[in-house]
């Protein structure tokens, strides 16, 4: 499922009904279906396996207290992908670290670009790309793309405007098509970068 | 090096174009400019492809995979229960028992101790009734009973839901050789060959012999298309959501982990859902199967099924619920207060016996 479905799955639905009736082994469904992506995205996001594993547990545990207040006629998945990503800035809070999308500094990004000499090709290049992005912009490209959320949802996430999301990621994505190398300007990645 | 030539306006759109952000007016507009513009074409064909190495790279891995000692962890911490004690049964001596599972559903309503009192008292009765009221759970293993698989000409017709208005490029997971498909496709799911779901829904349809324009529409094939073969003789649609894996087959659908909701519309022959732990034959029906470690559960809203293990059977009908152990136990009991959810497309469909007087019937 992606967070864009604004269809609940009904066997979702009728697992937050029983927990809500007293069943909390019913909510395993939904830690069954939902582990898997919000895993993926607290681990790119954190870039910490160990801490991602832990966040991950408390998302869950922090969905099954916070349940009541959830509207079961909306789907599961973007609501617990808000506690997710809440309970990954409230722990960077925590220790310290803010996560700001704004303002945009493309001199901040440009830092974290590899070098010319450590160009690798493919998807290679864009794990690498999000991995040394800041987190602000990390957490732009895994809202859109691993979270399939719309410009709106994310700026409501971030309590920015939707101009500002959409020109960051707009921005972010123009420099990671420098890196990648367009087809006419980097014939060599043409090849090398083709993915399976 | 090749020149650059100055950027076409209409290329402003592209990002909103590939993130599914435009109006549906004005991508209909961009998509006929795009097939007069090759240079815009290209541009649009560059940008995809770095919009498919940041998708590929934001994929769940391996390591993401949700494994049974993780999601033990979680629920432990929400149980309350000591870390490392299952709290989901993956063997027979580790399952909830009925008992303590109705006991759970009164946890619910601790306003209501009074009542639930005389419930538990009424299910001690019931329980009472003895072992071929509940059958033993003890014994060994069941090994996973399997059905007929059908030559892979014939097929099992699909949709994929539509994750927002305008079909784009899903990222719920994979279908067959691992192709990527598209929500509000159509297409052939073979028989005998096994799909994963990943995520998110898939529903199945089957035959649409009965009637309905708008079911067609449903699933973007006209009935006259459909493949011949048995899986046609099915009138009913299957919702199975993820992580699931399952095999189409001329009988019905083998199960083998995620769940499904079977909605049948109107008259039809049996159709049989294999799980690992025991077979479901439906006999006009709306229910829904869950794989769990250890077990299956399955939940009746209307109909009749037929429950069969390879040392017990049983047969339900109305509101029921049932669970198929691994030790080839059967257990049954009422579907709680709360109903499946309503069908999206109520059909002519077979209410069936819905009485719901014999809560274990033997046969």
């Amino acid at each position: 499922m992606t967070d864009r479905q604004n269809v609940p799955v009904p066997a979702e639905q009728e697992a937050i009904q029983m927990v809500r009736r007293g069943r909390k082994d019913a909510f395993r469904l939904l830690v069954e279906n939902h582990w898997e992506r919000i895993h993926n995205l607290l681990r790119r996001f954190l870039k910490d396996p160990d801490l991602a594993e832990d966040l991950c547990q408390e998302a869950f545990l922090q969905a099954f207290t916070s349940l009541d207040t959830f509207d079961e006629t909306r789907p599961f998945g973007p609501w617990m992908s808000r506690v997710a990503v809440n309970t990954a800035l409230m722990h960077r809070r925590k220790t310290g670290r803010q996560v700001v999308v704004t303002p945009y500094d493309e001199n901040e990004i440009r830092q974290w670009l590899p070098g010319p000499g450590e160009r690798v090709v493919g998807a290679m290049i864009v794990d690498e790309f999000l991995a040394r992005l800041p987190e602000s912009f990390r957490l732009l490209f895994l809202m859109r793309y691993a979270l399939d959320l719309s410009y709106e949802e994310m700026a409501d996430f971030l309590s920015e405007p939707v101009g500002t999301v959409k020109g960051n990621l707009y921005r972010a994505r123009e420099l990671l098509k420098q890196a990648v190398g367009e087809p006419e300007s980097r014939p060599q990645l043409v090849a090398e970068g083709a993915t399976p | 090096m090749k020149e650059r030539s100055t950027p076409c306006l209409r290329s402003v759109d592209f990002q909103a174009y590939l993130d599914g952000e435009l109006s549906p007016t004005v991508r209909a507009d961009l998509e006929r400019h795009l097939g007069t513009c090759s240079q815009c074409a290209a541009t649009l064909a560059a940008m995809r492809r770095i919009d498919g190495l940041v998708a590929d790279a934001c994929r769940p891995g391996p390591e993401d995979r949700p494994s049974p000692a993780r999601i033990d962890r979680v629920m432990s911490r929400i149980l309350g229960t000591p870390a490392g004690v299952p709290v989901t049964p993956v063997s027979t001596s580790g399952s909830p028992t009925f008992w303590e599972t109705l006991t759970g559903w009164l946890q619910g309503w601790p306003a209501m101790a009074g009542l639930g009192a005389a419930v538990l008292l009424i299910a001690v009765l019931w329980v009472g009734r003895g072992p071929s009221a509940l059958p033993s759970r003890s014994g060994s293993s069941v090994p996973a009973p399997d059905i007929a698989l059908a030559p892979p000409e014939q097929g099992f017709r699909f949709v994929v839901k539509p994750t927002s208005g305008s079909p784009s490029t899903s990222r719920e997971g994979l279908l067959e050789e691992g192709q990527p498909f598209l929500a509000g496709e159509a297409g052939i799911l073979r028989s005998g060959k096994r799909y994963e779901v990943k995520d998110g829904a898939i529903l199945l349809a089957g035959t649409f012999s009965g009637p309905g324009p708008g079911r067609t529409a449903a699933i973007g094939t006209a009935p006259a298309q459909a493949p011949a073969g048995s899986l046609d003789r099915f009138d009913l649609d299957i919702a199975l959501t993820g992580p699931a894996r399952f095999i189409p087959g001329p009988e019905g659908l083998r199960l083998e982990t995620g769940a499904m909701v079977c909605t049948f519309r109107g008259a039809h022959p049996v159709f049989t859902v294999t799980t690992p732990y025991g077979k479901i034959e439906a006999l006009g029906t709306r229910f829904r199967v869950e794989i769990r470690p250890g077990e299956a559960i399955v939940q009746l809203e209307e109909g009749r099924l037929r429950l069969s293990t390879a040392r017990d059977s049983a047969m339900v009908t109305g509101r029921q619920r049932a669970r198929l152990h691994s030790s080839g136990g059967i257990e049954t009991g009422e579907l709680g207060s709360a109903p499946l959810p309503p069908r999206t497309d109520p059909g002519p469909g077979s209410a069936g016996d819905s009485s719901a007087d014999s809560l274990h019937q033997s046969y």
